[in-house]
């Protein structure tokens, strides 16, 4: 046995070669491999619905992003992403190709890619949390089973600490100028053209409602035999349109993606084609079908649960974040955090009339409090008509006149009332139903 | 063999056995190719060198000794936890910042670089945002073993008058980091464990401004003696967060809101400033006070 075992009939190496002059192999082929395409990659890069940080998961919505990279030399990497308006400039930024557990791609200085991984979520507007990210990833592993000349026009990456998965296709010129001519940035933007909180798209005489939601996806809610359905995908935008991760079945028509978008001021509407047919996309000031019961059960259940609802930036209000600049307030006793709908937040235990309380909430001594100033609408507010509608009851401090809270307030006791739609298990969009053109979105933080 | 039996147990007695006849079979070898070259990764990674690279080189290595780490190199950092790598755009200004801002106060004080060159920890890694922990606190900077300090949000500098706060942030955590490395070279007078009590893990849950009515000039410092020493060291040469104008403010600043000379707040304060002082004029010949003057007077001068 001793003599048997110790003959040897084979060697270390595979092809002649060892096992650190294979994974050098490995490491060049794919260096060639990502500069070989002539015109580029198309990245997309869909996550999980789960984030790391620190060995601790959290949930949240998977999502798909979609960029445009080219491997200009061995550490250079130009790109394009669908992730913010603001990236469909070119930005450079550098990468390495590098032997980890497996051969591994490492975007290695900050780009595009990283934005939506920042632990940040003031940069990565993430709905995970602090010190999350969206769950996407910025070092990948090569994931093919076959040696990278034989992988074709495709590569396959898997995320190292998301496990976000990644899919490289050589681009075409005509994908490729489409970027380099700025034609993300029109299809990116194209929808926040339209200021009314409801888009309705046309199609063969058909119509659908678009919902473009906070968590990147989007919902599309249609009639059918007197039915109202509506469906949630995740989708990307590319230099050619607007995608849907999964296509969307409408009756008998499959909605895959919106295409050739064009924004026409004049008509203040989207042409686009669908399929191949022809489209057409318009602001509406009223919901296709307005959830007549969805004021009651916002109000009932922060109300009934003794929660309450927030919004980062207060109103929305003809196309701008923030209008009124409730993020900037300064004077209400600390730096602004949240605006807050808070139902019965006054009681009689307080010697007051029972009223809730439209306030921000602002950081006092790193714990969270309310503002000095804020106005006390009548609990429960009015859903007649299946709206919701504010009165003023009184208010709690000197609010600035004309200030930033002053001008949510007035909006809030809007006469025509707001509809309620509900984006999430527990976040609402509050319209504004006179002209759909202001909104807040509620999320409850519990 | 059958001496040794007598003398070993058996089961030492069957290596030795074993060992003899595999060394005599299997080392008989036909052929042996000697490798040419290096293993992969072996003696660290190279890249295409660009201006970064040679004002790092230029800079910080050939002076002080100091390598500078900003490309992401995965496991560097802790591991497995969401932080992004600097901007490249970034790198530059900020490690000028750092000369320009902290170092050279002490060339200036000591009278030449070689205080720094041989104190300065070997390595410096750049990472662009913050580490952030379960506890809802972040790492804004961290030193090891008196050899490498990381320093975080690097993607968050800014030169800008208006934006001071995040420059002021990055210079207190570099004299709070260097201040580390400072004990672990040369520990301080242990008498400063005994000047307050109260060291607690929750310190996150103090606001800064509690926690200076408490003796500590910020909260952080209230985590540990260690923290407490290089706090004081970083707050008196570069200001502390939460002072009176919700910002970065200077040490007085801050100092005041302990409450007033007689209240005890201030007095240990105050005592822990006399051991610091103490503690650089002894150990390392530095007029704390003059090198305090002088980081100053530097950053405002460097302030756009």
């Amino acid at each position: 046995m001793v003599s048997a075992g110790c003959r040897k009939t084979d060697s270390d190496t595979i092809g002649g070669l060892t096992p650190d002059q294979r994974i050098a192999k490995a490491l060049a082929a794919y260096q060639s491999k990502l500069m070989g395409a002539q015109y580029g990659w198309m990245f997309y890069e869909s996550t999980t619905g789960i984030a790391y940080n620190q060995g601790v998961s959290q949930n949240g919505p998977a999502i798909t992003l979609a960029y445009y990279v080219q491997f200009v030399d061995s550490n250079t990497v130009v790109m394009f992403s669908d992730f913010d308006t603001s990236m469909s400039t070119a930005k450079s930024s550098s990468y390495r190709i590098k032997e980890l557990t497996r051969p591994a791609l490492i975007f290695d200085t900050y780009s595009y890619l990283h934005v939506p991984c920042d632990p940040d979520p003031a940069i990565s507007k993430s709905p995970f949390g602090f010190g999350y990210g969206w769950g996407t990833d910025f070092e990948f592993s090569f994931s093919d089973s076959t040696v990278p000349t034989d992988a074709g026009d495709t590569v396959h990456l898997a995320g190292n600490l998301n496990s976000a998965s990644g899919l490289l296709v050589k681009a075409t010129q005509a994908q490729r100028d489409a970027y380099f001519s700025g034609t993300l940035r029109n299809n990116t933007s194209a929808l926040l053209n339209i200021l009314e909180y409801f888009k309705r798209l046309t199609v063969n005489g058909v119509i659908y409602e678009l919902r473009p939601n906070a968590d990147r996806s989007m919902t599309v809610t249609w009639t059918s035999g007197g039915q109202t359905q509506s469906k949630t995908s995740s989708y990307y935008i590319t230099a050619t349109g607007i995608v849907f991760t999964t296509p969307i079945v409408a009756g008998g028509v499959t909605l895959s993606s919106i295409d050739n978008l064009v924004w026409n001021a004049g008509t203040q509407s989207i042409t686009a084609s669908v399929g191949g047919q022809s489209a057409t996309i318009k602001g509406a000031t009223a919901p296709f079908s307005n959830d007549v019961n969805a004021p009651s059960r916002w109000w009932h259940y922060a109300n009934d649960n003794g929660y309450y609802w927030a919004s980062w930036n207060g109103w929305h209000v003809n196309g701008v974040d923030d209008a009124y600049g409730v993020t900037n307030v300064t004077d209400a006793g600390g730096p602004f955090y949240q605006f807050a709908y808070i139902p019965n937040l006054l009681g009689p235990q307080n010697n007051n009339p029972k009223a809730d309380a439209f306030v921000p909430l602002v950081i006092e001594n790193n714990a969270l409090a309310l503002a000095d100033y804020f106005t006390v609408p009548a609990t429960p507010p009015s859903f007649t008509g299946g709206r919701a509608t504010f009165t003023e009851l009184g208010f709690i401090g000197t609010i600035p006149a004309g200030g930033p809270v002053d001008k949510s307030d007035q909006l809030l006791y809007s006469p025509a009332g707001f509809y309620l739609v509900q984006t999430g298990a527990t976040s609402y969009d509050m319209v504004l139903a006179s002209t759909a053109r202001a909104w807040i979105s509620w999320f409850s933080p519990f | 063999m059958r001496l040794i039996s007598k003398i070993l147990s058996p089961r030492i007695l069957i290596v030795p056995c074993i060992g003899i006849l595999a060394g005599i079979i299997s080392c008989k070898k036909d052929s042996f190719t000697p490798i040419t070259t290096p293993p992969v990764g072996l003696g660290g990674d190279d890249w295409k060198q660009d201006s970064i690279d040679v004002f790092i080189h230029d800079s910080l290595t050939v002076p002080y000794n100091v390598a500078v780490y900003y490309k992401w190199l995965p496991g560097q950092l802790d591991f497995p936890s969401d932080i992004t790598p600097p901007d490249a755009a970034k790198v530059m200004p900020v490690l000028k910042a750092l000369l320009n801002v902290a170092y050279a106060p002490y060339n200036i004080q000591t009278g030449s670089s070689v205080f720094l060159r041989r104190y300065l920890p070997k390595t410096l890694e750049l990472a662009g945002s913050a580490e952030y922990l379960p506890n809802g606190a972040i790492f804004l900077g961290q030193a090891e073993g008196g050899t490498a300090m990381l320093l975080y949000q690097v993607n968050y500098y800014s030169r800008k008058k208006a934006d001071s706060n995040a420059f002021k942030q990055m210079m207190h955590t570099m004299h709070h980091e260097f201040g580390h490395i400072l004990n672990q070279n040369v520990a301080y007078p242990v008498s400063f464990k005994t000047i307050s009590t109260g060291y607690t893990g929750n310190w996150y849950n103090i606001s800064d401004a509690d926690a200076r009515q408490l003796g500590f000039i910020t909260s952080y410092a209230q985590a540990a003696p260690d923290e407490d020493f290089v706090e004081m060291v970083s707050s008196m040469l570069a200001g502390g967060p939460s002072g009176p104008t919700g910002g970065y403010d200077e040490y007085e600043a801050l100092l005041a809101q302990a409450g007033g000379p007689s209240s005890t707040g201030y007095q240990t304060i105050k005592q822990k400033e006399a051991v610091v002082v103490d503690y650089f004029q002894r150990v390392w010949n530095i007029d704390f006070y003059a090198l305090r003057a002088t980081c100053r007077t530097a950053f405002v001068n460097y302030l756009q």
